[in-house]
């Protein structure tokens, strides 16, 4: 098949580019294309048209994938020509030149089952799959069958595929060797298969086992009653030999009852009633004799006690008081001699001081001068206070003075030294003249700085409103230089011309247009023009757009500049205005004002000065108000002193001396007054006590009269106190009677109880006194005993024979031998050891065997089934791959040898003849010799020597051109035996020098006579090359379209 | 005789304890999910049997696997058919050719409500209280090559009358041909029911009278695909009056087919096979399903999907675990083929061409096919017997075993060695 013409219609970046090929017969198309002309699109076209536009295409950029067309014209070998299109589709995809669907069976003839990639492996070819298909001939080693195949289905990797499939293959199975895939899967086939078998149960092992179990549980249970019996024996001999002893203790207790006799039972606490009774009968008869004696003594006393009724009346309030008077009294009349002593000196005393303080005081009118002292006393205290003040007032007046002289001369000072005469002038009115005052100053001080501040920043905006205004324009000035921009009305304007041209033309078509006519090419100019600029407007919106924005932006910024230029005006003239005002604040002082910050400190003092002015008038007064205050203390200060017996002007210490004597006289004269109404008491009292005792005497105790009034009143009392204690000891005596009478009765009372208990005892007992009593009751208590251990052994019976009665113990042990009895129990506990053991290796047989039974019922057979299944799965997977490996491997490389059987001699034999011309003689030709491991390998055969080199030993160069050889070589037997299809040759020669790919490029001229050969290069060199090489007769150039 | 309005359930080959074939483990299968599955599914059908209170369960031969021996099998099947027994429901066996054969069998003494008929004759037995007559006969041994349908007796007047008989009918692929009959001899027994067992596949041969193959319960295997279970049947007046398939199995096995024909590449193949495993186990509800898939037809992904078989196969058992405990990929079959027309590059006269003769030769050559089996011998001698059985029987015997394997090889080596000189 050789390719005629092919067409590009709607491809990649291609609209309706054609190659058209064959024009000469026999020639080397040669395509030329630069970089990014599309000769890879190109050579994807030539694939695509012969096998359909890939689903996931790269060429559907300028076009949609639908509207992809790929045109040719093809020849087969026979001549027959067809002209189709590819479209990019799913189905008939192949159309005829008319647009209707074609078969793609006529395309079959031509590519004889070939698909794209092997089209492309066969009978395409570039420098990469050059190099790589001539390492894979270094790969494998140069085996003949398998270089000469590779170069048969244009292949870089039969040996790799070899390889592969007989590694995969020996991974899975070599006959001897172990570790093999499939060799451990049939190992494990195995093992699976042995674990089934154990864990399978076969019926009879499992009915023998259940069978052995049933035997074993028959055994327990013979055992088991055995034991039963034995027990029952045990248990009744042992119970036989226990109660035996009790039994017999039973009977001899009846005896000793029965020999006893008749018993008469009396209480068995009746010895103790009779030893109480017999004692609290002695006990009763003694204390009735104490009882009689003491009636007796008290009688006695009682008669004693007749008289003893006289000062019966004088009640307790009338003896306390008679006793407390009394001890006043006598310790009064010790006092009274010392009292009138003291009051005698005390008033000697007062006498004398009288005398000593002068004319005017006597006691009596001590009393008016003290009341006059106090006003005295406030009168000396005032005179330092109006002192003190006077003198305070001097200290401040002078020192005002002083601090208004320093600040007057520091405001002078401060003045600049022209204007200090006018300041001191001024400052000698300090009060009348109106200096400017701190606050003021302040104001000023910082208005001044506000406007300095708002100054500063119009400054800055300013300068910043004049960079903006310069970037702008220098923006503006960039958009402006690259290029005109343009505009709608430009846009208007060539529509309208094309329309006007469009008008002329079609009134100018009625009469015949010549083709020729200079309109229709103004038309298509304007036409270019309109859509030229329309397209620009699109595409240039943005700068279209940032223009006008910038033009916006520097009328903006224009207007900000002068707006801030003003306003800067407007605050100088400010700034002046208030200067003015402040040198008018500052004329009545008559001098040329500072700034006003530095005139702050100014303004301060000066108001300092003339607050100063006051301080000073107002202590001024103060002093000469203290003076006057003065003089009125001295002349009362001179009254008072009269006063006090004083004359002319005393001190104030005179004064308080005088004023303290005169109050310790006062306190003098009040004492002796106390004394003396002290012992006019003392004699008043004394009198009231005597005539008091005198009166009690006569009424009660006549005898008393005429004893001096202390010791009558001390007879009185002690005949009230003897009269009342002897009346009291009568009444206790009397009642002590009484008690003794009813204590004796009592006493009567126990002695008859204790005789009726005794002789009740007497009667209880059937004796006839109490002499046979004790007797009795020892008989009574012997019986009792014996009865007591009776019912003891019987209650024991009943516990140690389970609940037999009496009878049926003496019914089981009739005839007992107790020595057998023993020696039978022993013989029976070792039998139940025994019976117990084998009841424990019964009980365990059994258990074995259940469980034996249920695990023979319970297996893993099914699990082990299971695993045996999954591996025998896993093993038949091996298995088939295997034998696909296997086949695949030997029957590559049978088909290998047989081609080269078939092959080896043509096609190495032009081969040979091509090596030598594509090495420029270098190498004479191939031959056949035998590798290392005695396989066919080629040889290159050096012209210098004729010496063989394997594959191996060759440049990389010159196994490109080796495998080139076999490549041209097995195409050109191809393109005898086969249709040909067109070689594609892809830039393959860029890595020969100039002389070899010329000389290579002769080859392929010769080749281009069988087969069409299409040689498409990036690079003019080999333009020059081919040219030289062929000559105009053998080449025909294409060029592609630049994009 | 009484007709009252009964419910009986008819199961055959039950197969118990027989293993699932060609599961192969692997990381992430559901093992457990698929332990004891034919377990399950016959208690599954005792829990029916409860549930409908059915009075009488048929069990139309094979039980168990012929050659099984584990005796703990047979106490299972006592165990859950005592369960029965405490409803007072009856059940009647006949022994397949796996029973005749078994050990188990031989052995197990059955419960008094189970009634095993014999393989001597043929047998009638009546359950008055049903108004039901139940015919049949146990197979005697492993293969029992004579018509037993034609000697059972006639029908009981005024009964329903029932067969119960282990057959292969007329032939059935893929089972055995034992006890051969007719469907006519079937039929003009003039009974209302026959329960057949044998067949695997559930089959209605005749609605009057019935004539069922209730199929397996439990598939074991990838030829025994889709729903199993039991048939209810109704009776009404000593009539039949109506039939019903019960799925009663707990894996279920099935062929997930894929066709590759539009795919580019191995993992659009990959992406299509996880779809239609997704959409087989939402329709397994619940069961635990073991899957093959069957990647089919021509595809580009051919060459990458066949060159790296193993790889592709790991992918989608991996892709399978996205179904954790529902799904067991049981394999993955590669059936692609390439883009290629094998007759057309016959006709080429080159390497290709010659290796594309030499495949076609194999074909249809069976001596050159036979030459090959040499190549296999040492393998051959090596395998154990296990690979010979089951299902995917590898079997290198004659040349003839080989003809699926070249197909494969085919399908290997062409499209590799079209593709040599590719750039993919």
């Amino acid at each position: 098949m050789r390719l005629l013409r092919l067409d590009m219609l709607s491809f990649g970046p291609f609209a309706g580019e054609h190659l058209s090929f064959g024009s000469r017969q026999g020639a080397l198309e040669l395509v030329y294309g630069p970089n990014e002309a599309g000769k890879s699109t190109t050579l994807r076209a030539i694939s695509d048209l012969l096998f359909g536009i890939p689903e996931r295409t790269v060429d559907a950029h300028r076009f949609a994938p639908s509207e992809l067309r790929i045109g040719a014209l093809v020849e087969s070998r026979s001549g027959a020509q067809v002209e189709l299109v590819r479209r990019k589709g799913r189905k008939n995809t192949l159309l005829a030149a008319d647009g209707s669907p074609l078969d793609d069976a006529v395309l079959a003839p031509l590519l004889q089952g070939a698909t794209r990639e092997l089209f492309e492996g066969l009978f395409g070819l570039d420098h990469v799959r050059l190099r790589e298909s001539a390492e894979a001939l270094l790969a494998g080693k140069g085996n003949v069958g398998e270089s000469l195949f590779a170069a048969g289905v244009g292949g870089r990797g039969v040996h790799q595929l070899a390889l592969e499939l007989s590694r995969e293959a020996d991974e899975l199975f070599v006959a001897r060797a172990r570790e093999r895939k499939v060799t451990k899967a049939i190992a494990e086939v195995k093992e699976a298969r042995d674990d089934l078998r154990n864990a399978a149960t076969s019926p009879t092992k499992y009915l023998e086992q259940e069978r052995a179990l049933k035997d074993a549980m028959a055994a327990r249970d013979a055992l088991r009653t055995r034991r039963t019996e034995v027990t029952a024996e045990q248990v009744r001999l042992t119970r036989a030999v226990t109660v035996l002893p009790g039994l017999r203790r039973r009977q001899e207790l009846g005896e000793r009852l029965a020999a006893l006799g008749t018993v008469v039972t009396v209480a068995p606490d009746a010895a103790a009633q009779r030893t109480t009774a017999l004692r609290d009968r002695a006990e009763a008869g003694r204390e009735a004799a104490r009882d009689e004696a003491r009636a007796a003594a008290v009688r006695e006393r009682l008669s004693e006690l007749a008289g003893a009724e006289r000062l019966r009346d004088v009640d307790d309030a009338s003896l306390a008081d008679l006793r407390d008077r009394r001890g006043s009294h006598l310790s009064a009349q010790i006092d009274r001699p010392k009292l009138l002593s003291s009051a005698v000196a005390i008033e000697a005393t007062i006498e004398k001081a009288l005398e000593s303080i002068g004319a005017h005081a006597t006691a009596g009118n001590l009393q008016l001068t003290v009341a006059s002292a106090a006003k005295i006393r406030a009168l000396a205290v005032r005179r330092q206070r109006l002192e003190d003040k006077v003198e305070e007032a001097r200290k401040r007046l002078t020192d005002a003075r002083a601090r208004q002289m320093h600040l007057v001369s520091r405001l002078v000072t401060a003045a600049p030294p022209e204007s200090r005469a006018v300041v001191r002038d001024a400052l000698t009115r300090l009060s009348d003249v109106g200096a400017p005052s701190p606050e003021q100053v302040d104001r000023f001080a910082s208005a001044v700085t506000e406007l300095d501040g708002e100054k500063t920043r119009l400054e800055r905006t300013e300068e910043q409103a004049r960079q903006h205004l310069r970037d702008v324009e220098r923006r503006l000035f960039a958009l402006r230089r690259e290029g005109e921009v343009p505009t709608e009305v430009e846009l208007r304007a060539a529509r309208d011309e094309r329309q006007a041209l469009w008008r002329e033309m079609k009134g100018a078509w009625s009469q015949g247009l010549a083709a020729s006519d200079p309109r229709l090419a103004a038309y298509e100019s304007a036409t270019d023009r309109a859509d030229g600029l329309a397209d620009r407007l699109r595409r240039e919106a943005d700068r279209v757009a940032s223009l006008a924005g910038l033009e916006s932006e520097e009328r903006a910024a224009r207007e900000e500049a002068a707006e801030v230029r003003g306003a800067l005006g407007r605050l100088v003239a400010e700034r002046a205005a208030h200067e003015e005002r402040w040198r008018a604040l500052w004329t009545p002082i008559g001098f040329t004002p500072g700034a006003p910050a530095d005139m702050k400190p100014w303004a301060r003092d000066f108001a300092a000065a003339a607050e100063l002015d006051l301080e000073l008038s107002r202590a001024d007064g103060e002093v000469a108000r203290g003076t006057s205050e003065l003089g009125s203390w001295r002349a009362a200060w001179v009254e008072a002193s009269v006063a006090l017996g004083l004359g002319g002007e005393p001190t104030e210490e005179e004064a308080f001396a005088v004023l303290d004597a005169m109050a310790q006289l006062v306190r003098q004269v009040e004492k002796a007054d106390g004394l003396r109404r002290r012992i006019d008491g003392i004699d008043r009292d004394a009198a009231r006590f005597a005539e008091d005792v005198a009166e009690r005497s006569r009424a009660h105790y006549p005898e008393l009269a005429g004893l001096p009034v202390a010791d009558a009143a001390e007879r009185l009392v002690r005949a009230v106190e003897t009269g009342r204690l002897e009346r009291a000891e009568r009444e206790r005596l009397q009642a002590e009677l009484a008690t003794l009478s009813s204590s004796l009765e009592a006493h009567r009372e126990r002695q008859r109880d204790a005789d009726a208990r005794l002789a009740s005892l007497v009667s209880a007992a059937r004796v006839t006194g109490l002499d046979d009593l004790e007797e009795a009751e020892r008989r009574s208590q012997t019986a009792a005993a014996l009865e007591q251990q009776l019912a003891t052994v019987e209650k024991e019976l009943l516990t140690a024979g389970d609940g037999a009665t009496v009878e049926s113990l003496e019914e089981e042990t009739r005839g007992l031998d107790l020595d057998r009895a023993r020696a039978r129990l022993r013989d029976l506990e070792g039998e139940l050891e025994e019976l117990h053991d084998k009841m424990v290796r019964a009980s365990e047989d059994a258990g074995q065997l259940d469980h034996g039974v249920h695990s023979l019922a319970n297996t893993n057979a099914a699990d082990a089934a299971a695993l045996l299944e999954a591996r025998v799965a896993t093993l038949k997977r091996h298995v088939r791959r295997y034998v696909r490996v296997r086949l695949a491997s030997l029957l590559l490389s049978r088909e290998v040898e047989r081609y080269r059987e078939e092959n080896q001699g043509p096609v190495l034999a032009r081969a040979s003849e091509l090596l030598p011309r594509l090495t420029l003689g270098r190498y004479s030709g191939l031959r056949v010799g035998v590798g290392e491991n005695d396989e066919h390998v080629l040889l290159a055969v050096r012209a210098e020597g004729g010496e063989g080199i394997e594959v191996g030993g060759l440049s990389d160069g010159t196994r490109d051109q080796l495998y080139l050889a076999l490549r041209l070589s097995s195409l050109e037997r191809y393109a005898t035996l086969n249709e040909p299809m067109p070689l594609v040759l892809d830039d393959v020669l860029i890595h020969s020098d100039d002389a070899r790919a010329e000389a290579a490029l002769g080859v392929l001229g010769e080749i281009a006579k069988s087969t069409q050969v299409l040689f498409f290069t990036h690079h003019a060199r080999l333009v020059e090359l081919a040219r030289r090489a062929l000559g105009d007769g053998r080449l025909v150039e294409h060029r592609l379209p630049s994009g | 005789m009484t007709s009252p309005k009964v419910k009986l359930v008819h199961a055959a080959d039950l197969h118990l304890d027989s293993p699932m074939l060609g599961l192969e483990r692997y990381p992430g299968a559901p093992v457990d999910e698929v332990r004891g599955a034919t377990r399950r599914a016959f208690e599954g059908l005792v829990d029916l049997c409860l549930a409908e209170d059915a009075r009488l369960l048929l069990i139309a031969g094979d039980v168990y696997d012929g050659d099984w021996k584990d005796y703990s099998t047979g106490l299972f099947f006592v165990a859950q058919l005592n369960r029965l027994r405490e409803i007072g429901a009856r059940v009647v066996v006949v022994r397949g050719n796996h029973d005749a054969g078994s050990q188990i069998t031989r052995h197990l003494r059955l419960p008094d409500h189970v009634l095993e008929l014999p393989h001597a004759r043929p047998v009638t037995h009546v359950f008055e209280e049903l108004g039901v007559a139940v015919h049949g006969q146990s197979f005697r041994d492993r293969s029992t090559k004579s018509d037993l349908a034609s000697g059972y007796p006639d029908g009981i007047r005024g009964a329903l009358n029932i067969g119960i008989l282990h057959t292969s009918v007329t032939g059935r692929p893929g089972h055995d041909d034992y006890a051969p009959c007719t469907l006519d001899t079937l039929v003009r027994k003039e009974y209302d029911y026959f329960a057949l067992g044998h067949v695997h596949r559930r089959e209605v041969l005749s609605r009057a009278p019935w004539v069922v193959f209730p199929g397996n319960l439990q598939g074991r295997h990838m030829k025994e695909t889709g729903p199993k279970g039991a048939t209810l049947i109704d009776v009404d007046g000593g009539r039949v009056t109506s039939v019903e398939h019960r799925t009663l199995d707990v894996v279920r096995w099935t062929v997930c087919e894929v066709d590759a024909r539009d795919a580019d590449a191995p993992d659009d193949v990959l992406d299509r096979a996880r779809a239609a495993l997704g959409r087989e186990v939402d329709a397994a509800e619940g069961r635990t399903l073991a899957a093959r898939v069957v990647v089919h037809g021509a595809s580009r992904a051919h060459a990458a999907l066949q060159s790296h078989a193993e790889r592709w196969e790991a992918e989608l058992r991996a892709a399978a675990t996205e179904f954790p405990d529902e799904l067991f990929l049981e394999r993955v079959v590669l059936d692609t083929r390439a883009e290629l027309d094998v007759e057309r590059l016959a006709e080429r006269r080159d390497a290709l061409g010659q290796v594309a003769r030499a495949m076609l030769t194999l074909r249809t050559d069976a001596d050159a096919r036979s030459s090959l089996l040499a190549e296999l011998g040492d393998l051959k001698a090596k395998l154990p017997s296990e690979v010979r059985d089951g299902v995917e029987a590898v079997e290198l015997d004659d040349g003839d075993s080989l003809l699926e394997a070249l197909a494969d090889v085919e399908q290997m080596l062409l499209p590799s060695l079209a593709a040599l000189g590719s750039d993919d």
